[in-house]
């Protein structure tokens, strides 16, 4: 209190500060708000309601391309944003398991078939069953398992039993390898094509096309798209390398990705890049913005998040189901987001 | 992580009907697009065709023959997405119900419809889907098309997405001919294991199973209902003057357990067998009705496609 009236004995400069403190709170809060309402579908975001636990989520721009959709979504994380950066790179979802990951295995800066030898310990269900019997029954439809004809030729049939039996364990673990070193080497345009259901997907075009047809995503994120294989060469950042198995469609799917992520001005961007899967998705990547924001006085972070996605299955779909399958996935983005926060470290 | 699981997503739209003629029209408006890029026009048709085996038509304790049935369905109908929230749809739809009855049964030789679908979907709100759809056309059973026959039922129905694997869905149809001439309705489809989906949205609720990506078993109920008018001469030829020029509402529900086979990306086939246990012909206006409650046998195989 007598601190107070000391304050008071020099109006001139506490009101100063005091103005300079509201500025700066109303700064960060106005920015980074009108930010998000500048870049994104969000244009009535209200932060309280973000606050107070909120994930907006919507269809993003309609793409050119028949297979691709962009769901953005929208959320706080009641943590710094360099704490809000670490939680989300160090992010698992097979320690959820509403999210259906099996196993999600960081891999080396140095890719080797030992990267993928967690592939034998996958859980012992239907979905699995069926990745498993898709494999031994290569050389069958190597579109089924989006495959290069090449790539279908490691596979050494040895009639040996498991779960995840050795021999399929050995072939995804050279195919996944290789994969992984081509993108390491030479970013996208290495990557070899596939056969995914209705012709040959080229995973570097394909990502390529999804940046280029999202404006906002590509002009929000030009530097991070810069320092990554999106921007057409090798990557200026160190990615943080994984391969994940999960549920897809009624069969399990293995697939790669690349995490990248960079201090930008106050803020943070990250990319998600998956370049690849065994099915379900043919290429993906997610794109974060991250703002930091104070609420009741405690630090915190508002994220825009971006998903766009290419899949054989969305470019099935016609009508009001391709309509309707902007609705089913955003709930599952939001599902995504919610484990997410789980794992946050909050100052709430 | 990029969230995947998007195969499913094929799946859980309530199951829309079509024909092929205007295909022709779609290729020619897609003409010169490349390869994967998106039209804002799509096309759904379907045909199908069933027996139902002979069953005896009642009237209480009288007995009126037994008769076997014949019916057919063309539908096709374009989409047009006009912006990010709206779709307009145009089709047409013929369906016809073919019966064999005595020559004093007051059942028609054919109940049939001719309609066009107009309408739309509207997104309302990210996960709330809103359908509204008049189908004009004529009602009858075809004996000479009047303009009495024409009608105009309407349906008003909204999905709701829950989840990527629960959607509910609610609404209501509007025929001035039935009776009722509201019919509200409610469903929800619930894939409550990766592979099994419970489908309870009618006409059509089913347990679903998907054997694999191409090939789904299911099992469960079918209900095919309309209101028709009948002929000028229909009750004086029957003994029964009173149904001359009478509305008919036919109500039948079908148990059936089926195979869809995905045929190619565009192309599916289904073939479904099982009983029809209730047939019902009721003149309500007239006061009158007859029903048909032996278990007869039924096929049906149905062909769709999209484009």
């Amino acid at each position: 209190m007598s601190d107070y009236f000391k304050g008071a004995e020099c109006p001139g400069s506490i009101w100063t500060l005091f103005a300079l403190i509201l500025l700066s709170a109303g700064s960060a809060y106005g920015d980074a708000l009108s930010d998000l309402r500048g870049v994104s579908v969000f244009k009535d975001a209200d932060l309280n309601r973000l606050a107070n636990g909120e994930i907006l989520a919507q269809r993003g721009p309609q793409l050119g391309l028949s297979r691709g959709i962009v769901i953005e979504s929208a959320f706080v994380v009641h943590a710094p944003v360099p704490q809000a950066a670490a939680g989300l790179e160090q992010f698992n979802p097979a320690r959820h398991s509403e999210l259906r990951t099996y196993l999600q295995v960081d891999i080396s800066s140095s890719p080797s078939p030992n990267d993928f030898q967690k592939l034998s310990s996958a859980p012992n269900n239907s979905s699995v069953k069926a990745f498993v019997s898709a494999t031994e029954s290569l050389p069958g439809d190597s579109s089924k398992l989006q495959l290069s004809k090449q790539e279908v030729r490691l596979y050494q049939p040895s009639g040996d039993k498991g779960n995840v039996p050795p021999s399929v364990v050995a072939f995804w673990s050279q195919v996944l390898t290789q994969r992984a070193k081509e993108f390491l080497s030479s970013g996208l345009s290495a990557l070899a094509p596939y056969d995914a259901g209705g012709g040959s997907v080229k995973p570097g075009e394909e990502l390529n096309r999804l940046v280029r047809e999202d404006a906002k995503v590509r002009s929000q994120f030009s530097s991070l798209i810069e320092s990554t294989p999106l921007g057409g060469g090798r990557s200026s950042l160190s990615p943080g390398l994984y391969w994940t198995l999960f549920e897809g469609d009624n069969e399990a799917a293995v697939a790669l990705g690349a995490s990248y992520g960079k201090s930008v001005g106050d803020g943070w961007q990250g990319a998600d890049i998956q370049y690849y899967a065994s099915g379900d998705l043919n290429v993906g990547v997610v794109f974060y913005q991250m703002w930091p924001i104070t609420i009741n006085g405690s630090q915190a972070t508002l994220v825009w998040r971006s998903d766009l996605i290419s899949s054989s299955s969305i470019g099935e779909l016609r009508g009001v189901e391709r309509m309707g399958s902007g609705s089913a996935l955003l709930r599952e983005i939001q599902k995504n987001v919610r484990a997410l926060l789980k794992d946050m470290p909050t100052r709430r | 992580m990029v969230v995947s699981r998007l195969a499913h997503l094929r799946k859980t739209s309530v199951r829309l009907q079509f024909l092929g003629i205007i295909t022709f029209v779609i290729g020619s408006l897609t003409n010169g697009m490349a390869a994967g890029d998106l039209s804002s026009w799509s096309l759904e048709a379907t045909a199908d065709g069933s027996y139902v085996g002979p069953s005896e038509i009642k009237k209480g304790h009288e007995s009126f023959g037994s008769f076997n049935e014949w019916d057919t369905t063309l539908n096709a109908v374009a989409s047009n997405q006009i912006s990010q929230n709206t779709l307009l749809r145009f089709g047409v739809n013929w369906q016809r119900f073919s019966f064999t009855p005595d020559a004093q049964a007051p059942v028609p030789g054919s109940l049939q419809s001719l309609n066009l679908e107009v309408g739309g979907d509207y997104q309302l709100t990210p996960t709330l889907l809103l359908r509204v759809e008049a189908q004009p056309g004529f009602y009858s059973d075809f004996r000479e098309l009047r303009q009495k026959d024409f009608n105009v039922p309407f349906v008003v129905g909204a999905t709701y997405f829950v989840s990527k694997d629960f959607l509910c869905v609610f609404g209501f149809s509007v025929d001035l001919n039935r009776s009722p001439r509201v019919y509200p309705a409610a469903g929800a489809r619930w894939r409550i294991w990766p592979k099994v989906v419970i489908n309870a949205i009618l006409p059509d609720p089913q347990i679903e199973y998907e054997l694999n990506r191409d090939v789904m078993l299911h099992v469960g109920a079918s209900l095919k209902n309309g209101s028709y008018r009948v002929n000028d001469d229909f009750g004086t030829n029957r003994g029964l003057p009173k149904l001359n020029n009478s509305i008919l509402d036919y109500t039948e529900i079908r148990a059936a357990a089926g195979v869809s086979w995905k045929v190619s990306r565009a192309v599916s086939l289904d073939l479904e067998s099982g009983c029809v246990p209730y047939r019902k012909f009721d003149f309500s206006r007239a006061d009158y009705k007859v029903t048909a409650f032996d278990v007869a046998p039924f096929a049906e195989l149905s062909f769709s496609a999209k484009f």
